[in-house]
């Protein structure tokens, strides 16, 4: 029972300092370079996006993964449009939504928690943070508004998408998000949410004989419900 | 993980013979390629961000040191920890005494290259954890008691009956018939064991020193459940996955499952920052990242520096024609196909995993394909000199080579012998191809060894002066 505990803090330093010593002696140098805190993000190449409507290419390119998506006139319409979708499939109405959305005239009988999603919810709505029209998939960004549990236990995810917040590349989104975050007084580094999650469409899997099947852990079904204000 | 490499002819010979494996792999090898190839046709500027990463990684690489403390620095910021381990026991350790803390009883793990690297399964379930790898492939060959034959598709040497019958064994009832039944099947077995999980563990695609941020791809969400739900993330990574920004990552990114999957993004993306904010209502309550160096510092000094460009897709392995031949398991170690033949000498030993390198053609298609520009066949046939240098080569191979180079040295003697050899084996020919010949059968069962003109090169080009 005398064994070195790992996590001993003056143990830690040590094997920083090994790996770090380590690293520095096959680069050919004693210390780490001077460099200024944060550079200007790189420039990269980008994949062209073709001058067309985005809200266009995004819904094509959605799904063609095994999304499906519906354009709506105003967020509040979103939700009449829901109540026919889960008719017409036959799927359960939602009983976990992001707090933003609770403002939204849902029926009397959909009482919607904002609370985390549990092993036996079945469905919940969620709101994006951006679309990026490049390859067609969402963004989003946890938080005390937005259980990220929503987005991965349902079988049945449903998403409000504001067009205005589709973008052409993800470069797009970093520089929204810094935008976002950031205030006059504090680095948006300070405010940064726990995850950020970006979902092309249903949960799918090749595992089983290369053949591609949904829903393997996530949801099953994602429909997008584009609103523009 | 057990290593096997010694035992790399003897398992490529059963796996030759394995009629499961062959249908499997030959079904996988078609997949994987024309995916890839389609999505890269789409693809205009695919060249250029193969230039561009591949020269980013480099960069980043001469200063990984940099990289990485400012990425300490920042897990530290959103309230995380990090720590350093220089070798897979110290991995494996630190996870450990995390686990302990934290009074765990059930660690969930999405895919992690680096966890199979360190053993951390076998020693999590030595202390008494129940482990359970949530990635469908991987959870497929946990049940079988195998390791993932393949990087990004652990299972893909199994066939759809062979899963079946292992889920009736391990799940009970009978066995399925369809892929949408045994994976409805899976997703109800793990879903209940994600809810009481303790411990999330998962890998990192890339690690940001911007954010402290790491990001995990995966197409089935199980990343993304094993860390939201347990109270504990652990990030297992390789130091060579930092990146500086969020622009660098998207570079990869573009880069990585096209060339894995031939899907423009893999379904799911995250960046994961730290444990739950104070609000927030699920997310772990605390966030390790064990960097892992197990050898890669030392890759730094080498010639071998540009293998540590590798972002872990498998697109050489799908494109590598030894490894269709005889799949994952007979490499006996984590990484397959050409990249492992690289890597798996420098992390085991050349000479524990002498014949990796050797298995290979050098046709250079792993090369060709390789998003980071990551010169594969160079880097094989270095390795094989690293060997040369350490007097690996079996005696039999110096004596031939040693008798080969005195009579190349003795240009008379050698175009004698070369007069000799083509004239005998141009009577062994039948119209061209020698179909069988004694002392060459392992080569001659499987293909035709083309049959000389009868006259040397030489003769042939000393004739056509004599014409002309």
């Amino acid at each position: 029972m005398n064994e070195p505990d790992p996590l001993d803090p003056t143990l830690a330093a040590r094997r920083r300092d090994t790996v770090l010593g380590a690293i520095r002696r096959n680069l050919g140098r004693d210390a780490a370079p001077p460099a200024p805190e944060f550079p200007l993000p790189p420039v990269h190449p980008r994949i062209t996006v073709p001058d067309e409507d985005l809200v266009e290419r995004w819904r094509r390119r959605w799904e063609a993964r095994g999304g499906t998506s519906a354009l709506v006139p105003t967020k509040a319409s979103a939700v009449e449009h829901l109540i026919a979708w889960c008719r017409e499939h036959d799927l359960p109405p939602p009983t976990h939504a992001a707090r933003p959305l609770l403002e939204l005239p849902w029926p009397a009988d959909w009482p919607l928690d904002p609370g985390p999603a549990g092993i036996d919810t079945q469905s919940a709505v969620s709101l994006a943070f951006a679309g990026i029209a490049e390859v067609g998939n969402l963004a989003f960004l946890s938080g005390p508004e937005s259980p990220v549990t929503h987005l991965f236990v349902p079988d049945n995810h449903f998403i409000l998408l504001d067009a205005a917040a589709i973008v052409r590349h993800f470069e797009d989104v970093w520089q929204r998000l810094r935008q976002h975050l950031g205030t006059s007084d504090a680095d948006w580094r300070e405010r940064l949410p726990r995850t950020i999650n970006f979902v092309a469409g249903p949960s799918r899997t090749g595992d089983v004989e290369q053949t591609i099947q949904l829903g393997a852990h996530g949801p099953r079904r994602v429909h997008v419900v584009i609103f523009s204000e | 993980m057990q290593i096997r490499t010694r035992e790399f002819v003897p398992r490529a010979t059963f796996a030759l013979h394995d009629p499961n494996l062959q249908r499997a792999l030959a079904k996988a090898a078609d997949g994987f390629i024309g995916k890839r190839a389609k999505a890269i046709a789409e693809v205009p500027e695919f060249e250029a961000l193969r230039e561009a990463a591949s020269a980013r990684k480099d960069e980043i690489l001469s200063e990984l040191d940099l990289w990485l403390e400012r990425f300490e620095a920042r897990v530290r910021a959103v309230g995380g920890q990090v720590h350093w381990a220089r070798d897979a026991e110290e991995a494996r350790a630190i996870v450990l005494a995390l686990c302990r803390r934290a009074g765990a009883r059930t660690v969930a793990k999405g895919k992690s290259m680096v966890s199979e690297e360190i053993g951390l399964n076998e020693a999590l379930a030595a202390d008494g954890l129940e482990v359970i790898e949530t990635d469908l492939g991987e959870y497929i060959v946990q049940l079988a008691k195998e390791p993932p034959s393949h990087i990004i598709a652990p299972a893909v040497h199994k066939t759809k009956e062979q899963v079946a019958e292992l889920f009736a064994e391990h799940h009970g009832g009978p066995p399925k018939t369809t892929v949408p039944e045994l994976v409805t099947e899976a997703r109800l077995q793990l879903r209940r064991k994600f809810f009481r999980t303790d411990v999330g563990i998962t890998g990192a695609n890339f690690l940001i020193a911007e954010t402290g941020a790491s990001v995990i791809v995966t197409n089935e969400g199980n990343g993304d459940l094993t860390q939201s739900l347990a109270r504990v993330h652990i990030v297992t990574a390789g130091i060579e996955k930092v990146v500086p920004t969020l622009e660098d990552a998207t570079l990869f990114l573009r880069l990585l499952a096209r060339s894995a999957t031939g899907q423009d993004s893999e379904t799911y993306t995250t960046y994961s920052m730290g444990p739950r904010r104070a609000d927030d209502p699920d997310g772990p309550q605390e966030y390790h990242v064990v960097l892992v160096d197990n050898g890669r510092s030392r890759m730094l000094g080498g010639p071998w520096r540009p293998m540590l460009r590798c972002i872990r897709c498998g697109a050489c392995m799908n494109h590598c024609p030894v490894y269709g031949a005889i799949g994952g398991h007979a490499y006996g170690w984590v990484y397959p196909g050409p990249m492992g033949s690289v890597l798996t000498p420098l992390f085991v030993g050349l000479d524990t995993a002498y014949d990796l390198p050797n298995a290979c053609t050098l046709n250079g298609r792993c090369g060709e394909v390789c998003p980071v520009k990551i010169p594969l066949p160079d880097l094989i046939r270095e390795v094989r000199h690293a060997q040369q240098r350490d007097g690996l080569h079996p005696p039999a191979e110096q004596r031939a080579k040693a008798l080969w180079r005195r009579a190349a040295e003795r240009p008379a003697l050698y175009h004698g012998l070369e007069r000799l050899a083509v004239r005998l084996l141009a009577t062994l020919g039948r119209k061209g191809r020698i179909r069988r010949m004694a002392g060459l059968h392992a080569w001659t069962d499987a293909r035709d060894l083309p049959a000389p003109s009868g006259r040397t090169f030489l003769e042939l080009w000393h004739a056509k002066g004599r014409d002309e």
